[in-house]
């Protein structure tokens, strides 16, 4: 059996797991390779730094318990369905929801002393180091959190029709959200310039 | 000026991003690999697992082959529809169990498993309290119990989770089940997933025209 090969796309891992050329272990160290990166990213651009070691692992922690019974539906072979980043996209949303209404339980003292960024390493502190490109920065401060979760899916790739089924809602009304994100960071990154010609114009004509 | 095109600056700070993480290893599963599987779920996780069963469920039960298909016999003892009434039975037992074994009650009762076959009588003594009951009923007892064990949930800590609790179960004997309100929750996932996943396949025959 090969070890992990960090090249290789999702539909030939789950092929070569399918026709049994690769174990279980070997194929979901392939996918860890794949797609630890996208979640880490996922989860640390949603919840608070504190938090992102414990997520990220659960969410590995669900798909290595799936993984274990993964069926090999014939849709896996459709022209870019990509079923584990689907699952793993949908497991963090869920994931997501279920730290969020936790920490909104808990006491107001509780949620702060939970909330302490970790200090011990890990990917908290790793993505903490990292500097965010404006635009995604910007995106996490303005974006709602559903156009946010959008945003984020779509620039990992994953299928729109995925994304809408995790969110539960229609594919155009993912569309919709990732366009509305695009125009509110365009709005938000116009030069300054432009603005004030744009209030100088109103106050014209008005 | 040109234009900003902030999808394609996006796209380009994301795979920055993703370039400046170092290969993931923090929390890496090699360790749950070496030891045979992941470790104590979270609260988190346990909360994801139920609400995604639960959404399969609510998908499947609201699905038209569902409606069409209700009255037919699934297995050789029950309908499509007494069969989801057997899995809202145990949605309910569930809730019930991790309700008292969060406050740390005892079980004054017990379910007696038959080995490789299941607790026969309690099933079928469950499935004839709602043979009355509509497909609405039944999703709508199904959903509300969902809802109540994930509000269970979110209300304990992890520690309270992992601690084992004498469950009611019984598998060919005396002794009773001794697992973690963790555990429980997740064998509540997996059963449930058990049967959409044999529901499913069923359903796919009968509307291709090779059921019985």
């Amino acid at each position: 059996m090969k070890g992990p090969d960090p090249a290789r796309s999702e539909q030939q891992i789950l092929r070569a797991r399918a026709r049994g050329e690769v174990s279980a272990e070997v194929s979901f160290e392939q996918l860890y390779t794949l797609y630890g990166k996208p979640v880490l990213a996922w989860i640390a651009m949603r919840a608070g730094p504190g938090h992102v070691d414990d997520l990220f692992q659960d969410v590995w922690m669900i798909f290595f318990r799936r993984w274990q019974g993964w069926q090999f539906l014939p849709e896996m072979e459709a022209e870019g369905a990509k079923p584990v980043l689907s699952f793993l996209f949908r497991t963090c949303h869920l994931m997501l929801q279920g730290h969020r209404r936790k920490q909104q339980a808990k006491p107001q003292q509780d949620v702060e002393a939970v909330d302490v960024p970790d200090a011990s390493g890990g990917a908290a502190q790793m993505i903490e180091q990292i500097e965010l490109g404006r635009c995604l920065k910007l995106a996490r401060e303005i974006c709602p959190h559903e156009e946010l979760d959008v945003l984020l899916a779509k620039l990992s790739g994953v299928p729109t029709r995925e994304i809408a089924q995790a969110m539960k809602m229609s594919e155009p009304v993912v569309d919709h959200k990732f366009r509305d994100a695009v125009a509110r960071l365009k709005e938000r990154l116009a030069p300054a310039e432009k603005k004030s010609k744009g209030v100088e114009r109103r106050g014209k004509n008005g | 000026m040109a234009e900003r095109n902030i999808a394609a600056e996006l796209a380009g700070e994301w795979q920055e991003l993703l370039a400046g993480l170092e290969p993931v290893r923090a929390g890496a599963p090699g360790a749950w690999l070496a030891s045979g599987g992941p470790g104590r779920p979270s609260v988190a996780q346990l909360y994801a697992e139920m609400e995604d069963v639960r959404e399969e469920w609510l998908a499947l039960v609201n699905s038209a082959a569902v409606h069409r298909n209700a009255e037919k016999g699934i297995t050789s003892q029950w309908t499509l529809r007494e069969l989801l009434a057997h899995t809202a039975s145990w949605g309910k037992e569930f809730r019930v169990e991790v309700e008292r074994a969060a406050r740390g009650e005892a079980f004054d009762y017990r379910i007696d498993f038959e080995p490789e076959v299941g607790p026969t009588a309690w099933n079928h003594e469950e499935v004839g309290k709602r043979q009355g009951m509509t497909l609405e009923q039944i999703r709508t007892e199904y959903d509300e119990e969902a809802e109540r064990l994930e509000e269970i949930i979110l209300g304990l800590e992890d520690a309270r989770i992992a601690a084992e609790v004498d469950f009611p179960v019984m598998i060919g004997g005396e002794q009773p089940m001794l697992r973690s309100i963790g555990e429980t929750v997740l064998a509540k996932c997996g059963h449930d997933r058990h049967h959409i996943e044999r529901i499913r396949g069923w359903l796919e025959k009968q509307e291709k025209g090779e059921g019985q």
